[in-house]
């Protein structure tokens, strides 16, 4: 089939795309083309596997379908139906939940730190949680691949976590940005500025370099900030995936030998026709992001899996992890513009780490956050419900705001997790997600000191005033990754314990969140498990499933690190 | 008393500027007010009422202002995909139709008339008994009055009319940026085309 | 002869006579730089400079909003200096009592600017111990030395000797020769300064040298850090910062020794004036690559790789045959 999709203002996708019959069996049939899914597409096409990547949405073309616009975007984002619940509810849609090609880094703001080492073993040194079972030195390799990949700017030393550097020179922060950086300043606060972000300063291939728009959120027209669909989806089509759009996967059927045979959706057509097809596949990677992956498990009841496919664990839509995300804003005396430049500009991970001096574990980041004007508008409702003359007055000042984003970890807990509910449904009559969230001591705890951290930060850069609501971001946790079948889904390759064949490589296997923005870990876990497919699958590794290891020591061994001549790297937009 | 800040701000005006498609969406909005389809005309007064105590508007130009009421109605009567709805709260037409005559149940209770028969600082009695999250009505044993408030309520009403270039010419915002980007990034500065604030912009 | 044979004969000869008169008109110029009289052409560079550096300020001020008054001046000392330079080009008292003038307000405007953009490089948060980030991000510190150039050319221009294009023709050679018997008509600029006696009569190849050197260099610095701005995305983005040591380097040889200047310093100068031609080429490719294309001229050209600014190596490249064609102190006439 022929693409011709604009996915920057100088670059046009037109090629032709191979496509398969569903009733032909491909290697690999991928639900979800983000961070996770889009990047396996790209490395397994590329290792020469035939692949085909469900995608429940559409191509977003940056010049039809992308808008200057917040009310104009609705397209970008989940906007099916979902149940939210808990005592501290999250909001969904728009706020984290993206549909399309490129999933949610369409509309990400792109800010790419990777975790810390802590990350892996929040158990071990903390007591809380649960330790991961790879370590940060397995995944490294695969971080500095991404931000090369994608790419990301930074400094040339980020010095948190494993000290390390970035590919791309810092990009320039707006005036709202300068303020976070003017107040960590002030209060000797360690801050980076330009980074690391997921927009290159500097023209990249056929990517022009970010016009400081400030628009990220509804999706880049220039082609600028990395998303998936820019980044590594061209690579995987030049090399042979489908990306097979408006297929809405909604079960994984199983064989008589207990593997998965392929994925059954609905195709939507382009004159409006539902279709129910089933497309074969030797082996299947869920994607999906930390609601659809495990709703789609769920859903995908058989005998051997009375509770959901690949759930012996009962863990399947467990710890749910949305990380704190507060926003604090602080008026000033001159004016900001805050909508200028990228709302994703500067950083500071120095209260990230657990400090004895708390009365909580863990910690929170605090990053720019610029909102536009119908989120403004939202934050001040938020905040005292306010209508009338006082809310026309406070957006009135909107020109005065600047908002700091806390990122903070919130810890994984049973109680927060994704069912299936048990009546509502879909516009494709399938039963929906049933989200319910609750804070515990710990997430209150920690959030309000990164509050008042964050307010104290826009004080010293000058504020005369200090607001804030609570927010939270991202969605991970739901799958997760452990050592043995019972308290995990997957295994250290985010392969099912269950299932021989099926695998599960998104935000859903991340054991613990840091307080970093998932996007670059994620994308790391996959391309890193692509990596072991290329070994493991000619090995017959995925006819049987996965032995329980004893613990690996923290150094992985050389040979799963790629070579600098076989390392994939998406060409197509270098050239 | 609001203020004019932003008094030559026309943001339209730049709209040869934008990319087609942002300009397509934009004027779309402005030119092409739905007709109501959903509500009942007491409903509709209700609405209407509801909106100019949220976002008042009376001191604008008559032909300055944005009609909110109509795009409600129209995301009630396009089912519109809500992305998440909160597991103690209705549908988004039927949380709007509740809503409607929860607050008649409330205006009835506090002044013995409709919504839309009291005067404007009445009406504001009811909405702040309603945010206050127990105002009377029976609507509201089952509707939870808070929660309706803030993301039924204002959000959207707040929503339509954040999306529309008067409102964005009442804040002093830069509006659609593509292909035309900023470029003056530093001290809070305006491009050279845009509005700057009355009585200077420090 | 047969009629072919003729023409291409007439045609060989024609050809002929267009390589001689090239080869006759290099000689000239060659002679008329060596001897201090070339002050129309370094009045034409000198305005044609300024109007792109005006336009430049202008553009880049643009993205500080103008928020500090003194911004403008180099704006508006531009369409002055075009004009003395311009008018220089008519009137030899203009080019040597007006455009003197008004080159050194434009280059005492230059270093203001930089006293100026330092400044701003302080006030911004971190100040300099943010260094690293703030000298890329900040008002470009060496942009305003570079604009000196113009005025620099423009002195220069000031105490020159005019061309005498008769000089071609024998018969012009000899006109010129008894007019300059005729009482009263004075060649000599009217500034006594050695210096300047020395300039009128192209003996100051070690001066030019080594200001064709110390542009080069604040030129490679302001390369290096607007292309670092850029993460030197193209590879060919290094080529200026290549070309400027072996520039700097051979025009400072070309300072100490006239060997260097006659034999070396060419080269090095040719590098870094072609180099700025393919700058600028390339910046045009790179502001019709954004979006909007031409059609969004203002803004790409702002916000794109400045168009003008490549054109500084080819003024510094030209500075270095200047000074490569020039007498040193120390020769006879």
């Amino acid at each position: 089939m022929r693409l011709h999709v604009h996915l920057s203002s100088d670059w046009i996708l037109d090629t032709e795309m191979r496509e398969y019959r569903p009733s032909e069996a491909v290697d690999f049939c991928i639900v979800g083309t983000g961070a996770g899914g889009g990047v396996l597409a790209q490395r397994l096409a590329r290792y020469g596997f035939s692949v085909v990547a469900l995608e429940a949405g559409q191509w977003h073309d940056s010049e039809r379908d992308m808008v200057s616009d917040e009310a104009g975007s609705a397209r970008l984002y989940w906007n099916d139906l979902r149940i939210t619940g808990g005592a501290d509810p999250l909001e969904l849609g728009a706020n984290n939940s993206g549909k399309g090609v490129g999933g949610s880094t369409v509309h990400y703001a792109a800010f790419c730190p990777r975790f810390h080492p802590s990350d892996f073993r929040v158990k071990t040194l903390d007591g809380v949680a649960a330790d991961w079972p790879i370590a940060y030195e397995e995944i490294e390799p695969y971080y500095a691949q991404m931000e090369r990949e994608y790419p990301v700017s930074g400094p040339a030393r980020y010095p948190w976590g494993k000290p390390h550097g970035y590919p791309y020179a810092p990009l320039e922060a707006g005036t709202a940005g300068q303020m976070l950086i003017k107040g960590c300043e002030r209060l000797g606060i360690p801050v980076v500025a330009g980074g690391p972000v997921a927009i290159p300063a500097g023209r990249y291939g056929k990517r022009p370099h970010c016009i400081m728009r400030g628009f990220c959120l509804l999706g880049c027209k220039v082609g600028a900030k990395s998303s998936i669909h820019v980044s590594h989806i061209p690579d995987a089509i030049a090399h042979g995936a489908e990306i097979r759009t408006g297929s809405m996967a909604f079960e994984v059927p199983t064989d008589e030998a207990g593997r998965a045979s392929g994925v059954r959706y609905f195709r939507t057509l382009a004159n409006g026709r539902v279709l129910e097809q089933f497309q074969r596949a030797k082996a299947v990677i869920v994607a999906g992001y930390a609601i659809e992956t495990p709703r789609l498990l769920l859903n995908s009841k058989s005998g051997p899996f009375p509770d959901g496919l690949g759930n012996s664990s009962g863990m399947v839509g467990k710890h749910l992890m949305a990380q704190a995300g507060p926003v604090v804003w602080g008026r000033f005396a001159e004016p900001i513009r805050q909508y200028k430049a990228p709302p994703a500009c500067a950083c500071s991970e120095a209260f990230y780490e657990t400090d004895p001096r708390n009365d909580f574990v863990r910690g929170y980041a605090l990053q720019t956050v610029a909102p536009l004007p119908i989120a403004m508008a939202h934050l001040l409702i938020d905040e005292t419900g306010c209508f009338g003359e006082e809310l026309i007055e406070k957006m009135q000042d909107y020109n005065h705001y600047a908002a700091i984003g806390v990122l903070g970890e919130i810890l994984p807990d049973p109680r927060n997790r994704v069912t299936i509910h048990p009546s509502a449904k879909d516009q494709f009559g399938l039963p929906v997600p049933y989200v319910q969230f609750n804070l515990f001591e710990n997430d209150k705890r920690m959030m309000a000191a990164g509050i008042a951290r964050a307010r104290a930060v826009l004080s010293a850069a000058g504020a005369t005033e200090t607001h804030f609501v609570p927010r939270y971001a991202h969605l991970v946790g739901t799958c997760r990754m452990g050592f043995t079948p019972q308290d995990s889904v997957v295994d250290r390759w985010c392969r099912s314990w269950d299932v021989p064949n099926l695998l599960i490589c998104d935000g859903s296997v991340l054991v613990t969140q840091g307080s970093s923005n998932p996007a670059l870990t994620i994308s790391a876990l996959a391309a890193r498990t692509a990596d072991w497919l290329r070994r493991a699958v000619p090995a017959g590794e995925l006819t049987t499933r996965p032995r329980v290891e004893t613990p690996v020591p923290a150094a992985e061994p050389a040979s799963a690190v790629p070579t600098n001549g076989t390392a994939p790297t998406p060409t197509e937009a270098r050239r | 008393m609001i203020r004019d800040r932003y008094p030559k701000a026309d943001i339209l005006a730049q709209r040869g500027h934008w990319d087609d498609a942002t300009r397509e969406v934009v004027l779309d909005r402005v030119q092409n007010v739905p007709r109501f389809r959903f509500f009942l005309s007491h409903e509709q007064a209700t609405l209407v009422a509801l909106c100019d105590r949220v976002i008042p508007q009376a001191h604008r130009r008559a032909d300055r202002r944005v009609p909110l009421a109509p795009w409600i109605d129209q995301s009630c009567a396009q089912d519109k995909l809500e992305g998440f709805r909160f597991d103690n709260m209705p549908s988004l037409a039927d949380a709007w139709r509740q809503g409607l005559a929860g607050l008649d149940q409330t205006a009835r209770a506090l002044h013995g008339a409709d919504f839309c028969e009291l005067d404007g600082g009445r009406q504001d009695g009811v909405l702040r008994a309603v945010r206050d999250g127990s105002p009377p009505g029976e609507v509201w044993q089952t509707l939870p009055a808070k929660r309706w408030w803030t993301y039924i309520a204002l959000r959207q009403i707040a929503g339509v009319y954040y999306a529309h270039p008067y409102a964005w010419d009442e804040i002093g915002f830069g509006g659609p940026a593509y292909p035309r980007g900023y470029f003056a990034l530093n001290h809070g500065a305006p491009e050279p085309w845009e509005p700057r604030e009355a009585g200077g912009e420090r | 002869m047969s009629l072919l044979a003729l023409r291409s004969r007439n045609h060989d000869s024609a050809a002929q006579d267009l390589l001689d008169e090239l080869r006759e008109d290099a000689e000239l110029a060659r002679r008329e730089i060596r001897e201090g009289r070339f002050q129309r052409s370094m009045a034409l560079v000198t305005a044609f400079s300024a109007a792109v550096s005006g336009f430049e300020a202008y553009s880049q001020h643009q993205r500080g909003a103008f928020n500090d008054r003194w911004m403008w001046t180099p704006v508006w000392l531009a369409p002055p200096t075009v004009a003395a330079a311009g008018a220089a080009l008519k009137s030899e008292r203009v080019a040597r009592r007006v455009l003197p003038a008004v080159a050194l307000v434009s280059l005492a405007d230059g270093v203001l600017g930089f006293v100026y953009h330092l400044r701003g490089i302080r006030r911004l948060p971190g100040g300099f111990r943010a260094g690293q980030y703030n000298i890329v991000m900040g008002p470009p510190v060496f942009a305003p030395l570079l604009l000196c150039s113009v005025g620099t050319m423009g002195v220069f221009a000031g105490l020159l000797r005019r061309e005498r294009p008769e000089e071609r023709t024998a018969v012009g050679r000899a006109r010129g020769a008894l007019a300059s018997l005729k009482p009263g008509r004075r060649e000599e600029p009217p500034v006594e300064l050695p210096f300047a006696r020395r300039v009128a009569h192209g003996r100051f190849q070690q001066a030019m040298a080594l200001t064709a050197a110390g542009f080069a260099v604040i030129a490679g610095g302001e390369a290096y850090f607007e292309h670092l701005r850029g993460s030197f995305n193209q590879r060919v983005m290094w080529t200026p910062i290549l070309v400027t040591p072996p520039m700097a380097a051979a025009a400072i040889g070309a300072a100490a020794s006239g060997r260097v200047a006659r034999r070396v310093l060419p080269f090095a100068a040719a590098a870094a004036f072609l180099d700025g031609l393919l700058g600028f080429c390339l910046h045009l490719r790179g502001i019709k690559r954004m979006p909007g294309h031409f059609g969004n001229l203002r803004f790409n050209m702002t916000m794109g790789p400045p168009l003008f600014a490549p054109l500084l190596f080819t003024s510094v490249g030209l500075m270095g045959f200047i000074a490569a064609l020039l007498r040193r102190r120390e020769e006879g006439s």
